[in-house]
């Protein structure tokens, strides 16, 4: 803007100097004549005309005199409001407020509930949980899995995993790191739909989607723990390390941002199920049961997938030898994956909670409407007066348009900040409450295309979940390597 | 507010043939505002007398669609002054001006239907 002013302010001068350059020569030439030197000036200064004007019409020419208006309605504006701090800090304080609360609810709603998940279509992903009499299980038997994988039509596929929630330790060069270790089926990477960035994944038995005995003893690491633990070691692949004292050989590493089970917070790799003697019967306490995550075919909906897996499940029950446990399997729940993750009375409660911020955010801008419109009827004589001096409509509507735009482009930033302040508070309960293991900043400064994207993901740690993984996950993807 | 109205017309009223006169009498050379005029009047026998609330519009408008350029240099009495010169782009145009104004002032003689020099005899 100085430039530009200073620029303007050069034009300026330089018209001056032409026009009395202009003038000096009409002088010299009526005294050459034999005028005398005051004759002369006065009569070239009549023949010049109105300077002023001749100024102000070329300078229209420039093209710029719009936004010199512009600049003197934005000082006129914050002249008005210094005059009437009261009327200003009411209409920003009630603005800021209202967007304060509803931009912090907002961003708690978006990283909870409106999260995209990181995977291809994520909507048809989908877990399958068995239910019975006594409640919904949340894992099942390799026998009740393949089945479902051979009599149903509506998946495209079904994985296994059992999610392992308890800390492993995985001996890096300095030391040993605290990691989860999900034990996954070899097709859940292709049914999420993606693969390893570098290396490959488990080698799987196109049948039942297990792995195959021979690739036990391996493993594939996220790329966090590529980075972090191993300093982005190119020859990684190959390589034995230690998981809880067993050895294992790294095969591959996930491409960055990917992550699975959703959610956590803790560094991860993956290691393989491979099926055993167990795992060919249904015996009580001794067959191992996984979490089954199934894709639903394009043209399938949620709920007839789930009546076809409800009637097979009630023919696969009949397998069961005990009654007691028999009861126990009898049907099947089939939930969004994206769904599974928040529990429905949370998200009831959020969406209760955002609404009571959206009305609060209304509240505030009925009355900021009801100010400015008592405090515009104060002013008729302004305008009155304006518009005797023949200012437009359109420059008095201008006026009072730049003027709402700085009351509330100030209580914007307020509530911005005032929103981050909320979030930051209130950080470590939200955190536990849902889980959120994202550093929360309403989305302004989060936008993923921005150019701070890098110090974002430096500042939020190593393992975020949030909407910007995804973008980033699908960029790796499509990186040729 | 009724002078500046009385301005723009004028400038409105003139823009194609002022702007076709500027650049003619600069074809003869680079001159500044003050010479222009001058020249103006000298050339059309007084009749043509241009205000500098049309011919500094005019020229400024003319420099910005590059049709002349200009340059601050000295006068022979020793005066700073901002000389325009006509430039490439400016020559097209002052020709196109030009078969333009021919064909005006055929048409419209053609429209009064007389030949000047039967209206002599």
């Amino acid at each position: 803007m100085s430039l530009l002013s200073r620029l303007f302010a050069n034009r300026q001068r330089e018209l001056e100097e032409e026009i009395q350059s202009h003038l000096q020569m009409a002088i010299q030439d009526r005294t050459d004549r034999g005028e005398s030197a005051e004759q002369a000036e006065t009569a070239a200064i009549r023949e010049l005309g109105n300077v002023a004007l001749v100024k102000d019409i070329t300078r229209e020419t420039w093209g710029w005199v719009r936004l010199e208006r512009v600049a003197q309605d934005l000082k006129y504006a914050l002249r008005q409001l210094r005059t009437s701090p009261g009327f200003a800090i009411t209409v920003i304080g009630t603005l800021a407020l209202g967007l304060g609360a509803t931009g912090a609810m907002f961003t708690v709603v978006d990283r909870v509930l409106l999260r995209s998940l990181p995977y291809e279509h994520a909507r048809q992903i989908v877990e399958v949980k068995v239910a019975g009499r006594r409640g919904v299980r949340d894992s099942a038997p390799f026998l009740d899995l393949q089945q479902w994988r051979e009599r149903s039509h509506s998946l495209s596929d079904i994985a296994f995993y059992s999610a392992n929630n308890h800390v492993s330790f995985l001996e890096g060069n300095t030391g040993a790191t605290q990691v989860v270790a999900p034990r996954v089926s070899a097709n859940l990477f292709a049914l999420l739909g993606t693969h390893p960035a570098i290396g490959r994944g488990f080698e799987g038995r196109p049948q039942s989607g297990s792995v195959r005995p021979q690739d036990a003893q391996t493993l594939i690491l996220s790329d966090t723990v590529w980075r972090t633990v191993y300093g982005s070691d190119a020859n990684i692949l190959g390589k034995a390390i230690k998981l809880n004292g067993d050895s294992y050989t790294v095969i591959g590493v996930m491409p960055r941002g990917f992550t699975f089970p959703f959610g956590g917070a803790n560094p991860i790799v993956w290691i393989p199920i491979v099926l055993a003697d167990a795992d060919a019967v249904r015996t009580k306490n001794a067959t191992p049961t996984y979490a089954a995550i199934a894709r639903l075919k394009s043209d399938v909906t949620l709920e007839s997938a789930e009546a076809e897996l409800k009637g097979i499940q009630a023919e696969v029950s009949n397998a069961y030898t005990d009654p007691y446990v028999r009861e126990e399997v009898t049907s099947i729940q089939l939930q969004r994956y994206g769904d599974s993750l928040v529990g429905r009375d949370v998200s009831k409660a959020l969406l209760a909670l955002f609404g009571a911020a959206v009305v609060l955010w209304l509240i505030a801008c009925v009355n900021v409407t009801s100010l400015l419109l008592a405090r515009s009827t104060a002013r008729q004589r302004e305008i009155a007066v304006r518009g005797a001096l023949r200012a437009s409509r359109g420059q008095i509507v201008l006026q009072f348009l730049i003027e709402g735009l700085i009351l509330s482009g100030i209580a914007s930033l307020l509530g911005l900040g005032l929103a981050v302040l909320t979030v930051r508070l209130f950080e470590h309960a939200l955190t536990t409450q849902f889980n959120i293991h994202a550093t929360l900043t309403p989305n302004a400064f989060s936008d993923p295309d921005s150019a701070g994207t890098d110090a974002c993901e430096r500042s939020a740690g190593v393992d975020m979940a949030s909407h910007r993984r995804s973008k980033n996950f699908y960029r790796t993807r499509a990186a040729p390597r | 507010m009724a002078r500046r109205n009385q301005y723009r017309d004028r400038v409105e009223l003139l823009q194609g043939t002022l702007d076709m006169l500027i650049l003619q009498t600069l074809q003869w050379g680079p001159q500044h505002g003050y010479g222009i005029m001058q020249a103006l009047r000298v050339n059309s026998g007084d009749v043509l007398q241009v205000e500098t609330g049309s011919l500094y519009p005019a020229l400024h408008r003319l420099e910005r669609q590059r049709w002349v350029r200009s340059e601050w240099k000295h006068t022979e009495s020793k005066q700073r002054a901002k000389y325009y010169q006509i430039t490439a782009v400016g020559k097209k145009q002052l020709a196109s001006d030009l078969s333009r104004w021919q064909r005006i002032v055929e048409a419209i003689e053609a429209v009064i239907g007389r030949d000047p020099r039967e209206g002599e005899a």
